[in-house]
């Protein structure tokens, strides 16, 4: 009784216990019921997200200018290259088309259901980061009344970028693979050894990805490409993630982590795609 | 009104940290504008002013880009009232102590940040990063507080000539 009547009295030690014993509920109600927290971040994202959308397209057309300039000096050397790498790729077109054709041959044989590697994609534009320097999350320019839903993975152009955490009306919060508390089931596509990938975790250095779960005697060697295995139902399969940089075998030699070095440059992250699922195959 | 202009460029700063200055900014470790400022409102105004704001810009973090609220919320709240509190007796406006004091709240900041986070399930290795993010970070913001600490001072003036002194 003593106790609390001084501390009653001592209004410099009372505010930050009383800040603290809400502050643990609200995080034990908001944690445990996302009903509430969708409900306070609903009006909120819905109320911001035009300023953010005008402010992040004023920091695109500045970075766009900023790029611009050194890029206006070597536009003839890329025209160049570009142009010989559009005839490497007609030519793999022409493989693949073969590839396929036999593919589905052998399919059919085989009784297999055809595979479709075409999503039904929603592009969608980057609006706002997280502003922590401990979390890697972003916010999109695309929600709910776009077919948006929890768990959709995103991708880019160049491989897997994250998967979606939450949804508003308009916006969504994607976790980017890079994350600490995201974790991808994947694979290595040269010899099909799965794994688990996660984030920036000891010992992956910032930004880039480790590879744990790894048979003890799966053979990786630098530059094997690692794949989404689709286990687990969240990825489709075989979308790339990322390259091996280095292999290491547990101190207790039972498995094999991997550095995997993302394929999607995070810190340029402007556009991506939301897979809403697979098209059906013709 | 100070209150409702401090809102405000909590508010301002918190976007523009979230898109202009992320977008353009293309190193992994960010300066934290919102911090720096809600740490400057507490050198300035005392602990309960930054830690108001503080609370503020924690709350829109946690809404915006967490999974719940609480994380950013107590972090950047007790970081901006330890500061106002410890600084009560230093000489305020010194370049000097604005950023040993924006150093220091940072590092306690992301101290919280880190138990909290840990206790919620939300880090699993949380020491493993710490040094490599806190210590860039602080010194970033230790940069530029100097300039942010200026600008409080001048809204401050600038509320009391045109709105707090009566003639």
């Amino acid at each position: 009784m003593v106790f609390l009547r001084r501390l009653l009295k001592n209004r410099r030690l009372l505010i930050p216990i009383v800040f603290l014993i809400i502050a643990i509920a609200v995080v034990n109600i908001t944690s445990k019921n996302q009903y509430v927290f969708k409900n306070i971040e609903m009006p909120l994202a819905t109320a911001l997200s035009p300023a953010q959308r005008l402010l992040s397209d004023l920091g695109f057309g500045i970075k766009e200018t900023i790029n611009a300039i050194p890029q206006f000096f070597y536009l003839k050397q890329e025209n160049e290259a570009l142009k010989e790498q559009v005839a490497e790729l007609l030519q793999y077109k022409q493989y693949i088309t073969e590839f396929q054709i036999e593919n589905q041959e052998l399919r059919n044989l085989l009784g297999f259901r055809e595979r479709s590697f075409q999503y039904d994609l929603e592009a969608a534009e980057v609006i706002a980061r997280d502003p922590s320097n401990w979390f890697n999350v972003i916010s999109i320019d695309k929600g709910e009344r776009h077919g948006i839903q929890k768990d959709m993975a995103v991708v880019t152009d160049k491989g897997l970028a994250g998967y979606v955490i939450s949804t508003t009306h308009s916006t969504s919060k994607v976790m980017l693979i890079t994350d600490e508390r995201s974790s991808v089931s994947a694979m290595i596509q040269r010899t099909r050894d799965n794994g688990v990938v996660k984030g920036s975790i000891d010992p992956a250095p910032s930004g880039y990805l480790k590879m744990v779960f790894l048979p003890h005697d799966a053979n990786l060697v630098k530059g094997d490409i690692v794949i989404s295995s689709g286990l687990g139902g969240l990825i489709p399969k075989g979308i790339v993630i990322g390259e091996v940089e280095e292999a290491n075998k547990e101190s207790y030699e039972l498995m094999q982590h991997a550095i995997i070095k993302p394929s999607v440059d995070f810190l340029k992250l402007e556009r991506v795609f939301v897979i809403k699922g697979e098209k059906e195959a013709n | 009104m100070k209150a409702l202009c401090y809102i405000l460029v909590t508010l301002a700063l918190f976007l523009m940290q979230t898109t202009m200055l992320n977008l353009i900014w293309t190193f992994a470790i960010k300066p934290d504008l919102p911090l720096v400022f809600a740490l400057c409102i507490a050198m300035a105004d005392g602990e309960k002013a930054g830690a108001a704001i503080g609370m503020l810009n924690g709350f829109l973090e946690d809404v915006f880009f967490g999974r719940f609220i609480g994380l950013g919320t107590i972090a950047k709240t007790a970081a901006a009232y330890l500061i106002g509190y410890g600084s009560q007796n230093l000489y305020k406006g010194r370049t000097i102590i604005t950023m040993a004091l924006t150093f220091v709240g940072t590092v306690v900041f992301n101290l919280f940040f880190v138990i909290v986070a840990y206790l919620t399930g939300e880090l699993v290795y949380p020491w493993y990063q710490f040094f490599s993010i806190t210590i860039p970070t602080a010194l970033l913001n230790m940069l530029i507080s100097p300039l942010i600490y200026r600008g409080v001072v001048k809204i401050e003036r600038f509320i009391d000539f045109y709105f707090d002194i009566k003639y």
